[in-house]
């Protein structure tokens, strides 16, 4: 499994630890909307950092570990 | 309201939204822009976004009228271009609906560049030139605000994201549910009816199965969302996440009852080019600006339109066929055909406040043009409507007409009767006359060779 999965699948764990299991009678969506974005857009976020920046990662490993092209 | 005042009229599917409303001023198109919104609008010109946007074919063109004394305490008044047919998206094929999704994603990408956002995710508020889809809600944009939640991210799930999400992992059909849910697909029906599986992808599972559960969880934590942020980065992200998701959701093409009638229909290529040829020369006759092809299949007779300058839409039942039709088009590059689906006999009623925000099929017309090929035994011997009532309803969508008549002793009537009683002792070419007569004048009765079918050629009646 790729890292940035993983981040995501990690961050969704304590998403749904989070999101309360009981209802109130009175029912606003867009207040639960509101405040789920700003909490799942973290998660997200973070996978879209890792994922953005992974392959630039991945290069300066490669280049830290692989075989020396500039002798 | 002042412009509601002295003949302008306003239009019925615009009176939410206090930025300014549309209405008709001598029958054409205008747009109030009120003085609370002005530096919204303002914003949207002055930092280029309007003429990018308009420039990729991606908003509607508007220019900006002088003011009357009509318009007093008007910021602005705009003229958009005018729309030559309105879809609702509960009309819309599966790729249709992604289309507008994709669009309207963009489009709130590119604002964001720009200092702005999106206020409105509304999937009615993306019209169809064509297979190009187009946002017409100029007045949705807004001043981005650093660090605020996008207050559009609910309706853009419940428009878009969960009537795409069921229509490719359930059914292409449920698109329908758009109709009696105007204000999107809840989250919470949505939910429960996708399959498992679809808990395992990561953007559904955010943005409908736990979005819909926090909708009900958070909905008492009012001091909580006021205090709720999102930075411009999570917001990028979240967007992104919506595209990816979006992007992910394509249905294997499967064949449906009709995806292959054009190669199983039961003509001889000699009666099918006849038949062809008989509405290209009526259609270039009648110089079409608007033309409705009823029962279209995959539109091979609606691109003759088309080729006639009319902009036509070509409705049918089967969302797989009319997903092939769109396909085509978009890959032609075509603005002037849009396929929809509709079944028709149950054809789109007036919906929304007082039954008048979303026109019914018959209020968007007349056309000046209306093809109801082997269109109608299915009306008159599947559905029971009987044969004055078909061409009154005919009357009332088009102009002009060319309407087929298949007899009962042709093979496909007589699948359609095959287990039924016969009960239509009216069907026949008498009746099918003295129907179109009340209605249309026939210029025309051709008889396609070796069918026993019947082509009418009506033009208006008195006409």
């Amino acid at each position: 499994m790729r890292l940035p999965t993983l981040v995501v699948l990690a961050g969704f764990t304590i998403v749904l630890a989070l999101v309360p299991r009981s209802a109130f009678a009175y029912i606003d969506p867009g207040t639960g909307s509101f405040l789920f974005q700003s909490v799942v857009a973290v998660v997200i976020g973070a996978g879209f950092l890792v994922r953005t920046s992974w392959s630039r990662i991945r290069e300066r490993f490669k280049r830290l570990f692989g075989p020396r092209r500039d002798v | 309201m002042t412009s509601s005042a002295h003949g302008d009229i306003p239009e019925p599917a615009s009176f939410r939204d206090p930025s300014g409303q549309v209405f008709r001023r001598d029958g054409v198109i205008h747009r109030r822009v009120e003085t609370r919104y002005a530096p919204h609008y303002d914003r949207l010109i002055s930092s280029g976004l309007y003429a990018r946007l308009a420039a990729a074919g991606h908003l509607v063109l508007h220019e900006e009228a002088p003011l009357t004394g009509l318009d007093q305490g008007a910021h602005r008044v705009l003229r958009p271009a005018p729309l030559a047919f309105v879809s609702y998206p509960y009309e819309w094929c599966p790729g249709q609906l992604r289309a507008a999704a994709l669009l309207t994603l963009d489009v709130m990408h590119q604002a964001l560049e720009h200092g702005l956002i999106l206020k409105d995710a509304s999937a009615f508020n993306v019209q169809f030139a064509g297979s190009r889809p187009l946002l017409i809600d100029t007045l949705s944009f807004e001043i981005y605000e650093e660090n605020r939640p996008w207050v559009a991210y609910r309706q853009f799930c419940e428009h878009f994201l969960a009537p795409l999400a069921l229509s490719c992992a359930r059914d292409p059909r449920l698109l329908s549910l758009l109709r009696s849910n105007l204000e999107g697909v809840p989250l919470r029906v949505a939910s429960t009816l996708l399959p498992m599986r679809s808990w395992l992808r990561l953007g559904l599972l955010s943005h409908v199965h736990l979005h819909g559960r926090a909708q009900t969880g958070f909905s008492h934590a009012t001091a909580a969302a006021s205090r709720a942020t999102l930075s411009r980065h999570s917001l990028l992200a979240l967007i992104d996440s919506l595209r990816r998701t979006v992007d992910g959701l394509r249905r294997p093409s499967r064949p449906s009852d009709w995806s292959d009638y054009e190669a199983t229909c039961t003509y001889t290529s000699e009666s099918r080019n006849q038949k062809a040829e008989v509405v290209r020369r009526f259609v270039e006759g009648a110089r079409p600006k608007l033309a409705l092809d009823l029962g279209a299949n995959l539109g091979a007779f609606s691109r003759l339109a088309t080729a006639a300058g009319a902009f036509t839409v070509s409705i049918d039942g089967d969302p797989t066929v009319v997903e092939a039709s769109f396909a085509r088009a978009t890959k032609e590059g075509d603005e002037r055909l849009l396929p929809l689906v509709m079944d028709l006999a149950n054809p789109s009623p007036g919906l929304g406040w007082d039954g008048r925000e979303r026109q019914s099929l018959s209020d968007r017309g007349p056309a000046d043009v209306v093809l109801a090929l082997a269109l109608v035994h299915h009306l008159a011997l599947a559905a029971n409507v009987p044969l004055p009532m078909v061409t009154a309803w005919l009357g009332r969508l088009g102009q002009r007409a060319v309407v087929e008549f298949v007899p009962k002793d042709d093979p496909q009537s007589k699948r359609l009767l095959a287990v039924r009683e016969d009960v239509f002792d009216r069907y026949d070419r008498p009746h099918m006359e003295e129907a179109l007569a009340r209605h249309f004048t026939i210029e025309a009765a051709v008889e396609l060779s070796g069918s026993g079918r019947v082509l009418y050629c009506c033009g208006p009646r008195g006409g």
